[in-house]
């Protein structure tokens, strides 16, 4: 226990609670006395407690406080590893990104700032805590506001899909807090660590005899088993894991476009973060090999959902949720190099979808339509926001030198042997296809009436001309992220392995070929055929097509079986 | 017809794989480690008479501040997705709405004699948290309900919407307070030993417990109430209210 390690877990955790704090004051002041103060504070702390807990995790230990002193097991404790320290830094990107974008957008009061930090508040929650019910209190915090900030433009349809979410996400809580409390009559003990050792023993007593492959693998005690398979169940529904996935496209469609990139970029990978420090203690191997196919079958779903629409918000949604299954897969696999894939792939993503959130939603609230075949000729009026989207959808569909090829080159390292890699690879065909057609709303000619709504509104962005700035900054900070990554991947999967695991603990390095002529030949395969698949989806039987696809979508009730089937599926994994 | 037999298989099958719990999971012979930790320091310790009190303060404070966080913002929602525009249509509008009657005189005696008495009730149960069952959440929730009772009674109260903000912010922000304060005095965030102990089972024990959880108490009471009062709101009202 010395302050040294202490203090920066404390700012991390509790700097957006001030900010939060600080924006609420601004209820009675004019902004710039207090939303933009409490966003400095909030990102000078952050900033300064990762530089100052940097130099510990480097050398592989993880800063750890016990709160009021009280060690676990009897107490909580909040601890800031490798992981926590990379995640946070994307946390950190994508919010000041979106909170610049919100300037522009339109004039926010004080309580949305207030609901806006709380979310990331509970983020660093969520990444610090490791108390299993203290998680249960993040993730509920977290949901609510993001429910506040999904409904902040308080339309019928914003209402609704915040509602649907708020049922939905009510229903995951109830199998997590199922899980929580089999663990506890288990074990008798909240903190993880305390229960991972207890497991162990558990574990031990039970006969070897589930086969992976042809390997033995140590049986897990069933009712264990059980209590794991309900919390993921309850974590993947946050994450939005297909069957559990039904709330997001509604919800992140719902939203203002910077709550978006923010909901999209970040609050659905944190419960993958919480997922994988639960994992790292304890060790379930089928359920991992579970989670591989189902992030096969994630990125499928995804991107089979994502072709079709129309809607050029739900499309990037239902692509959020296609991309979560490449970092599933990759997390499930598990090992250096999965693991660190997974992590690789959590930071491209986040960076990607927020610009693209960041860049269509701006463009077409301008345009007042989100229709992605009616809108077309946009690159005129938006150079800049037309360069931002093309790197983000370059990244996204794995074109070499951007973030999403070098994610992809990552993941097929880990996964090349594994059957389930080939659905990854037909959703690389249909992510390209798609983003083609996304595409198509900048060039061509713009309709009159589009030209008219433009015209119409003041010439650049709603906010004052310094507000315009401030966001073009953040897409500029977020596409050099997407460059970065895609020209030196080598340097920064190095600093991402040394932060996970310290100087000491450091694995041999992996040869990975990032561009190789294999990995390149795939990449142009696959945007090869995702072009010839955007021919077919914009040809008028394409679309057809898409239309009667679009109206299968899932209800409340459906939604509501999908989960329960999912929860049938991951209990029967965990008894196998 | 399928559905049901979907729905009987569905619970079957839900059936067949939580078996393993029925056999594993004995009743508990003795309390576990961590709860038998708590039951021989916790009062030495933190000098509660109520255990559950001080691990619901104390021990694991956190969750309990997480808990009051979900209640403000729950709070904030409702008041927030509840509040109409103009320009919001919902079905039923247009229809003229029927004046409220006055309540009968029962209920508006009654509630003039149980107010107090509810009140009174309510704080008691928050200020002696650290004594007896109850705490905070109950206590505020007591409180809440007497003033549902008002609402009920009389047509015309009107709730200030601005004191009870008020109390709502300031009792949150210093629980806050007295965490930090913990960090600076005592052995961590939300120690409730920077206050004497006392003497064990008296009314001023237990360090900073009653104060944490009068603030508790008078935090979850007045956002119940402002729930109330905002479901209460016709739109007539929120339209002078803005």
């Amino acid at each position: 226990m010395n302050p040294q390690n202490e203090l920066p877990v404390l700012i991390i955790l509790f700097a957006p609670l001030i900010a939060a704090i600080l924006s609420l004051i601004g209820k009675f002041l004019p902004p710039r006395y207090s939303i933009t103060p409490a966003f400095l504070v909030w990102l000078g702390g952050s900033l300064w407690a990762l530089y100052a807990a940097a130099p510990a995790i480097l050398y592989g230990q993880s800063l750890t406080y016990s709160l009021g002193g009280w060690a676990e097991p009897y107490g909580i404790s909040l601890s800031v590893n490798g992981l926590t320290w990379i995640a946070t830094l994307t946390d950190i990107v994508i919010a000041s990104a979106a909170w610049l974008a919100t300037r522009g957008y339109r004039r926010f009061g004080a309580l949305f700032y207030f609901f806006f930090f709380m979310a990331l508040f509970s983020l660093q929650g969520v990444l610090c805590s490791r108390d299993i019910f203290n998680l249960f209190v993040w993730f509920e915090v977290l949901s609510l506001s993001s429910i506040i900030l999904i409904s902040y433009d308080r339309s019928l349809s914003s209402r609704l899909a915040a509602i649907r979410y708020l049922l939905i996400s009510s229903l995951s809580i109830i199998f997590f807090l199922i899980g929580v409390w089999i663990l506890y009559r288990l074990t008798g003990s909240l903190a993880l660590t305390e229960i991972a050792q207890r497991l162990q023993s558990l574990n031990s007593a039970v006969v070897p005899r589930a086969f992976i492959g042809t390997l033995p693998v140590a049986r897990v005690h069933s009712a264990a088993g059980l209590a794991l398979a309900l919390i993921t169940a309850g974590i993947l529904t946050r994450a939005a894991i297909p069957p559990f996935h039904t709330w997001l496209p509604d919800a992140h469609t719902a939203a203002p476009y910077p709550v978006s990139a923010l909901l999209s970029g970040f609050v659905i990978k944190a419960p993958m973060i919480a997922l994988w420090r639960i994992f790292e203690l304890i060790e379930f191997p089928q359920l991992m090999e579970g989670l591989v196919w189902l992030g096969g079958v994630t990125a499928v779903w995804g991107v089979a959902a994502a072709m079709v629409q129309k809607d050029a918000k739900k499309l990037l949604g239902y692509h959020s949720v296609s991309q979560m299954g490449y970092i599933l897969a990759a997390f499930g696999i598990g090992g250096v190099i999965g693991r660190s894939a997974a992590l690789f792939y959590i930071i491209a993503h986040a960076l990607f979808k927020s610009l693209l959130f960041l860049t269509i939603g701006h463009v077409t609230t301008r345009v007042g339509t989100r229709n992605v075949y009616k809108i077309r000729g946009l690159r005129r009026f938006f150079p800049f926001y037309t360069v931002a989207f093309l790197i983000a959808a370059a990244s996204i569909s794995g074109l070499p030198l951007l973030a999403g090829f070098t994610g992809k080159v990552l993941v097929s390292k880990a996964l090349h042997s594994h059957p389930a890699y080939l659905m990854l690879i037909a959703a690389g065909v249909g992510t390209a296809a798609s983003f083609v057609k996304l595409s198509a709303i900048f060039f061509g000619t713009a309709s009159d009436e589009h030209l008219l709504t433009l015209e119409s509104r003041p010439t650049e962005d709603r906010g004052s001309k310094t507000a315009a700035g401030e966001a073009h900054f953040g897409l500029l900070v977020i596409s050099a992220g997407c460059i970065a990554m895609g020209v030196v991947p080598r340097l920064i999967h190095h600093y991402i392995l040394l932060l996970l695991h310290g100087r000491a603990a450091l694995p041999p390095s992996i040869e990975i070929g990032w561009y190789s002529s294999g990995t390149l030949l795939k990449a142009g395969v696959s945007i090869g055929g995702g072009l010839l698949l955007a021919l077919f989806l914009l040809s008028p039987f394409g679309k057809n097509l898409a239309h009667r696809a679009r109206a299968m979508s899932v209800g409340l009730n459906g939604s509501l079986r999908l989960m329960v089937a999912g929860l049938l599926l991951l209990l029967f994994l965990s008894l196998l | 017809m399928i559905k049901k037999f979907f729905t009987i298989i569905t619970v079957l099958l839900f059936a067949l794989m939580v078996l393993p719990l029925l056999r594993q999971i004995a009743p508990f012979e003795e309390l576990a480690p961590v709860a038998a930790a708590y039951a021989e320091q916790g009062p030495d310790q933190l000098g509660a008479a109520n255990l559950v009190t001080s691990v619901i303060v104390t021990y694991r404070g956190l969750d309990t501040l997480g808990e009051v966080t979900v209640l403000f913002i729950a709070t904030a929602g409702v008041g927030f997705l509840l509040r109409r525009d103009e320009e919001d249509q919902l079905p039923g509008d247009g229809v003229p709405r029927e004046t409220p009657r006055e309540a009968s005189e029962l209920l508006g005696s009654g509630s003039m004699l149980l107010f107090p008495l509810l009140m009174l009730f309510g704080v008691y149960i928050f200020l002696h948290g650290h004594l007896t069952p109850g705490g905070g959440f109950q206590g505020g929730v007591v409180i809440a309900s007497a003033m549902l009772l008002l609402m009920l009674a009389r047509v015309s109260f009107h709730l200030n919407h601005l004191i009870i903000s008020l109390v709502e912010s300031l009792s949150g922000f210093f629980y806050v307070a007295i965490g930090v304060l913990g960090l600076i005095l005592a052995a961590g965030f939300l120690d409730n030993r920077i206050l004497p102990l006392g003497e064990f089972g008296t009314l001023l024990s237990a360090g900073a417990i009653p104060i944490i959880y009068s603030l508790v108490g008078l935090k979850v009471g007045t956002e119940l109430t402002n729930v109330l009062g905002t479901m209460r709101l016709t739109r007539t009202q929120q339209e002078e209210d803005v």
